[in-house]
């Protein structure tokens, strides 16, 4: 009974004495930056690149930026990826304690923008006159909600097909697949089966990777919106649809592709660095990642190997298609330094910095010309990773109804998949869902 | 009891071996059973182990040991104050809420006093509300009391004070109840004998109630040591300097340290490391604990 009152005492101590010893610790700067002087403004930035590699690229980038602008501190600040937003959002919400400069997810700004989460740029961009041209087209509109922008574009990705260069050349095909009736011959060549007719190896499958309906739509030639409204019930649409079909049929049906691709996860147990799919559509940055896992193939004989590993364009019917995602600097409604923020984001988007990250990370670019930076240029692959950028397509920003696809197609494809559902009806009821809202 | 005599006429099996069969039936239960909590840590050790190009296989073994992974885990970040900072959190607000607790389990399940259980009626609902109904609403709370300058804040927010200060004012219903329904198990003659000694109700909290109440004080302070030790949301809203962090928001910096995707034998390295203290509480207690689930389950007299 003594020990239990001795070990209370002592924790009631620690537990008043140990905060008020902290507050005499030095606060701990991140390294690289330096504490604001006399007549300096210190703005806050978040970001969610705490590793080695992205935090290093990130410091850069703020070093070349205070070293441009006058009096103006940046405070790189780690958040959590995906909590970031959340924080974000609470400290709007209550007004204070947000950053000055955070980075926002793009295809995402219309939607954050109608909350009010972030401030319109535009009176500075105005004000300023910032060429909006030196962005990838499609970049700079995902940023425009009502015609202002919200933020400033910075890191893209792009959507390509990557293939298993070494069971490519095995089967003697040296170039990848690019349309869809090329996709079919390769996958005669490349699927594996076992002795009990149950699948081993997939050549390939249209929805497994970064890429969904949507996308192979816009390899047909479709545009989603049209005069501000989603067309779904539409014969293109509808071709794209059986088209995916056929491929659920080739492959047992979808029960036996989920049971199939279920036995593989994320990198590096995904199915491509595992062998079990030869082609998948990705982000460009999945390159990255088979450069650090350096997955190996096996060979016909047995023989294991490095495999090795390249990128094409994503196979299409009508017309090269692709989509990218990536981030922006916005600044949250009520920081406490904007017009410095400004200055910050307005360096570190533009052609230097752009270069100084892409050579440290690999991501691509939002400022054109800094793509063709000529170091990053050396390498084949980039050069096509750029390439690519000029087949991106976007999908307009529909204030009305702004998650019309998820709520209506992202919600009954499974059942046209499963075959409870004709891909006709499916259409009409989405496109009618969808209509109801205008 | 059919079954086990069919199987004893049909093995002919003797009292002791009947006994021994149920036995070893029970011992692989428990044996399935610890299998699936314990495997997924093996898992972690393994993978903590491997290199990069071996994370792509199923292996248990590794190919070759990497310890260096565990050095290039801790070699990038202030961990050490990220610790300490955990370690302040974490003790804090344990301490709190054993105390703030236990005196308010006391004054629910031993005094009399008008309104009594209509508030502990309200005390329950709070268990009823979520958490993310009521995050930004007291994100507001805190964001509008001063600090004082406290760790070098004006307001609460960026401070450890939401985390630690809330478990020094009763912490949540779940631990109030657990408190109270023990408290009342305890033999009301222990008080009334103190009264006539001339104790008043502090002393016989202090005196009486709590050394009798070990086993729940260790599983409120073991419930509240693992909460707090890996609480991600508080943290992650309230926090805002690095060097304030604690150890389960520098976790996520591994995130894209692959070339854009985790680096999964760095992560768990540093989640092994991150997960000892609250193994090592739990080791030091687990007697109490197990006699605190135990007394506690048995509800009131």
């Amino acid at each position: 009974m003594k020990k239990l009152h001795w070990l209370i005492a002592v924790v009631l101590v620690m537990a008043v004495a140990v905060p008020v010893a902290d507050i005499s610790v030095p606060t701990l700067r991140t390294a690289g930056t330096a504490l604001a002087q006399d007549g300096e403004t210190e703005i806050t930035f978040w970001h969610f690149w705490g590793s080695p590699v992205r935090r290093t690229a990130i410091r850069r980038v703020v070093a070349i930026c205070e070293a441009q602008m006058d009096g103006i501190k940046v405070n790189e600040v780690f958040k959590p990826w995906g909590e970031i937003w959340t924080a974000n959002i609470a400290a709007v919400a209550a007004g204070t304690g947000m950053p000055d400069v955070i980075v926002e997810d793009r295809p995402q700004l219309p939607r954050i923008a109608a909350d009010g989460i972030e401030q319109s740029l535009q009176p500075y961009i105005e004000r300023d006159g910032l060429d909006t041209s030196v962005f990838w087209p499609f970049v700079w509109e995902q940023t425009l909600y009502e015609g202002e922008s919200y933020g400033i574009p910075f890191e893209t990705d792009v959507r390509v097909l990557f293939y298993n260069k070494t069971l490519l050349d095995e089967a003697g095909f040296d170039r990848p697949p690019e349309s869809w009736d090329e996709l079919w011959e390769y996958a005669d060549a490349l699927d594996q089966w076992n002795e009990d007719g149950s699948l081993k190896r997939m050549a390939f499958f249209p929805l497994y990777g970064n890429v969904g309906l949507d996308l192979w739509a816009m390899t047909n030639g479709h545009e989603w919106v049209q005069n501000g409204r989603p067309v779904i019930d539409d014969p293109v649409v509808l071709e794209t649809v059986q088209w995916l079909q056929q491929w659920i049929e080739r492959y047992g049906g979808w029960e036996k592709v989920q049971e199939f691709l279920a036995q593989y996860g994320a990198p590096p147990n995904d199915a491509f660095m595992s062998n079990a799919v030869v082609m998948k559509v990705d982000v460009a940055g999945y390159h990255s990642q088979l450069a650090f896992y350096r997955p190996r193939t096996t060979l016909a004989d047995g023989s294991q190997v490095n495999m090795e590993w390249s990128a094409g364009i994503i196979p299409y019917k009508v017309e090269p298609a692709t989509w990218s995602g990536g981030f922006a600097l916005s600044i949250p409604t009520g920081a406490a330094h904007p017009d410095e923020a400004w200055e910050f984001i307005k360096c570190a988007s533009g052609y230097e910095a752009n270069v100084s990250w892409a050579r440290d990370t690999y991501a691509i670019p939002t400022y054109m010309e800094a793509a063709y930076d000529p170091v990053l240029m050396a390498e084949p692959i980039w050069q096509f990773f750029v390439s690519s950028m000029e087949h991106g397509k976007l999908i307009p920003y529909v204030p009305e109804y702004s998650n019309w696809f998820n709520d209506t197609i992202g919600l009954m494809q499974e059942d046209v998949w499963y075959g409870t559902l004709s891909a006709e009806d499916m259409l009409a009821d989405a496109q009618a869902l969808v209509d109801a809202e205008f | 009891m059919a079954t086990t005599q069919a199987l004893t006429r049909r093995w002919q099996l003797s009292g002791w071996q009947r006994f021994r069969f149920w036995r070893v039936v029970a011992w692989l239960t428990l044996f399935a059973i610890t299998a699936l909590f314990v495997i997924p840590v093996l898992w972690m050790v393994s993978t903590s182990l491997k290199s990069p190009s071996d994370l792509a296989n199923t292996n248990w073994i590794p190919q070759t040991l990497e310890w260096r992974n565990y050095r290039d885990a801790f070699s990038f970040g202030q961990w050490g104050r990220w610790t300490l900072n955990s370690l302040i959190i974490t003790s804090v607000s344990t301490a709190g809420a054993v105390l703030s607790t236990a005196l308010v389990g006391y004054s629910f399940g031993r005094l009399r006093w008008p309104g009594r259980d209509i508030l502990f009626g309200v005390v329950l609902a709070t268990m009823m509300i979520p958490e993310v109904v009521v995050m930004i609403p007291r994100f507001i709370i805190f964001s509008r009391m001063p600090a004082y300058g406290f760790q070098g804040s004006s307001v609460w927010v960026n401070t450890f004070l939401p985390l630690t200060v809330p478990s020094w004012l009763g912490a949540t219903g779940f631990e109030i109840f657990l408190m109270r329904q023990f408290m009342r198990n305890i033999p009301i003659e222990l008080s009334e004998a103190a009264k006539i000694d001339g104790a008043s109700e502090l002393r016989i909290w202090w005196s009486i109630a709590l050394p009798l109440s070990r086993p729940v004080l260790a599983t409120v302070a073991i419930f509240k040591f693992q909460g707090a030790w890996q609480d991600f949301m508080g943290p992650l809203l309230y926090l805002q300097d690095e060097s304030k962090y604690t150890l389960q928001l520098a976790l996520r910096q591994f995130e894209f340290a692959a070339g854009g995707a985790p680096a999964w034998n760095q992560l768990m390295a540093a989640s092994l490391v991150v997960m000892l203290p609250v193994l090592v509480i739990f080791l030091i207690f687990q007697r109490y604990f197990v006699q605190g689930i135990n007394i506690t389950g048995l509800a009131g007299r």
